[in-house]
């Protein structure tokens, strides 16, 4: 069986069968829903010196461990691509590249709201960490746009596959950004916006882990679409 | 002229004594003065404090309140005249409208964040289910 045919069959089976990704969904936005309610709910303490907006950290944080991780699909699955020219890395990587990009513009939209009505007082202060991220979101937007630009799929594939490697190599340089100065806090370094007490950090842990879960129940949701892309576009080919 | 001096001596020693009399009941201590003195300054000091507090508070265009301003107003007159509990009282009054207002501002752009982003993720699912059903329709076409 090639992968064409593998592919086919696929997208209505195992965890890409929709009734799996109707549980997962169902699941993924009550867990999401109940997260919310943790986060306002006065078992979360509210943070001394910012207030209520510093419960935009339960949202911003996670979105970006999960852009991360969508940004590492895309790096493996392009490197999986350049290697055996694999449709299907191609699609995870499509996937991870549209999710990541989704998820850096939250990021970037929540870190604004944050910046303006914590202690910065602005929308931008191109600071380390804000211009690293604006960075690496507008490589993605290059990504997505240069995939919708090429008809040919193999060179399609090769091009978007260096620009998704280039892309996940900018990751660390976001990460690492804060070191070289800047008003971003850090987790644990004692600075504004770090100063956690156990019920946040408790509240934090299960916000990453049902943003994650929820993403990559987002990540599967789109791989099925772009092999029902496929299948539709090698049947119009062969008709 | 004898009887009219004694009769002056006799008035001024009556006014004498009575002047002494009414001064020794008016004057106050000088630990009293000294006292009320240090009180006055200490309602200064801590007037000055808040009002360094309110005006810091004000001075931000995203939490100040029409309200806010008129009560700081308020108080710096009642300050200037010397009636500084109630100038206090104002001052307190004005720094809990920015905090009201600095809560209803942070709480709206929290919302705001969280609509962002539940509109981010349902929106990228109902766009790849439209766009999954419209390959479904195209395939079994």
């Amino acid at each position: 069986m090639n992968e064409q045919e593998s592919m086919k069959k696929g997208y209505n089976s195992g965890v890409f069968s929709p009734l799996v990704l109707l549980a997962f969904g169902i699941v993924g936005t009550l867990m999401l829903l109940w997260d919310t309610q943790l986060i306002f709910s006065a078992r979360t303490e509210m943070e001394a010196v910012m207030g209520m907006i510093q419960k935009i950290f339960y949202f911003h944080v996670p979105s970006a461990a999960a852009g991360f991780l969508a940004f590492l699909v895309v790096f493996i699955a392009s490197i999986v691509y350049l290697r055996n020219g694999s449709r299907v890395a191609d699609i995870w990587a499509e996937a991870g590249a549209e999710l990541g990009m989704m998820l850096t513009l939250l990021v970037l939209l929540t870190g604004m709201i944050w910046s303006r009505y914590s202690s910065w007082g602005v929308w931008w202060a191109w600071e380390p960490r804000q211009m690293t991220v604006l960075f690496l979101f507008l490589i993605f937007v290059t990504y997505v746009i240069l995939r919708r630009s090429i008809h040919q799929p193999v060179k399609r594939g090769k091009f978007c596959a260096v620009l998704g490697i280039i892309g996940f190599l900018n990751t660390p340089l976001v990460y690492f950004s804060t070191k070289f100065g800047g008003l971003h806090p850090m987790l644990n370094s004692g600075d504004e916006g770090s100063s956690l007490t156990e019920s946040m950090q408790s509240t934090f842990g299960i916000s990453m882990l049902i943003i994650t879960l929820f993403c990559a129940f987002l990540l599967l949701l789109r791989v099925r679409q772009g092999m029902l892309d496929d299948a539709v576009r090698e049947k119009e080919a062969s008709s | 002229m004898k009887r009219t001096i004694i009769a002056l001596s006799l008035i001024l020693l009556v006014a004498c004594l009575f002047g002494s009399t009414v001064q020794a009941s008016v004057s106050i201590p000088d630990e009293v003065v000294e006292e009320i003195k240090g009180s006055i300054d200490e309602a200064r000091d801590e007037f000055a404090s808040l009002r360094n507090i309110v005006e810091a508070a004000l001075a931000n265009p995203d939490f100040t309140t029409p309200e806010a301003e008129s009560l700081f107003s308020e108080a710096v007159a009642l300050a200037e005249d010397g009636d500084y509990p109630q100038a206090m009282d104002k001052l307190d009054a004005s720094l809990k409208s920015v905090e009201m207002k600095k809560l209803a501002v942070k709480t709206y752009w929290t919302m705001i964040a969280y609509l962002i982003c539940y509109l981010c993720f349902f929106g990228f699912i109902a766009w790849v289910l439209v766009r999954s059903r419209e390959m479904e329709r195209r395939l079994k076409a």
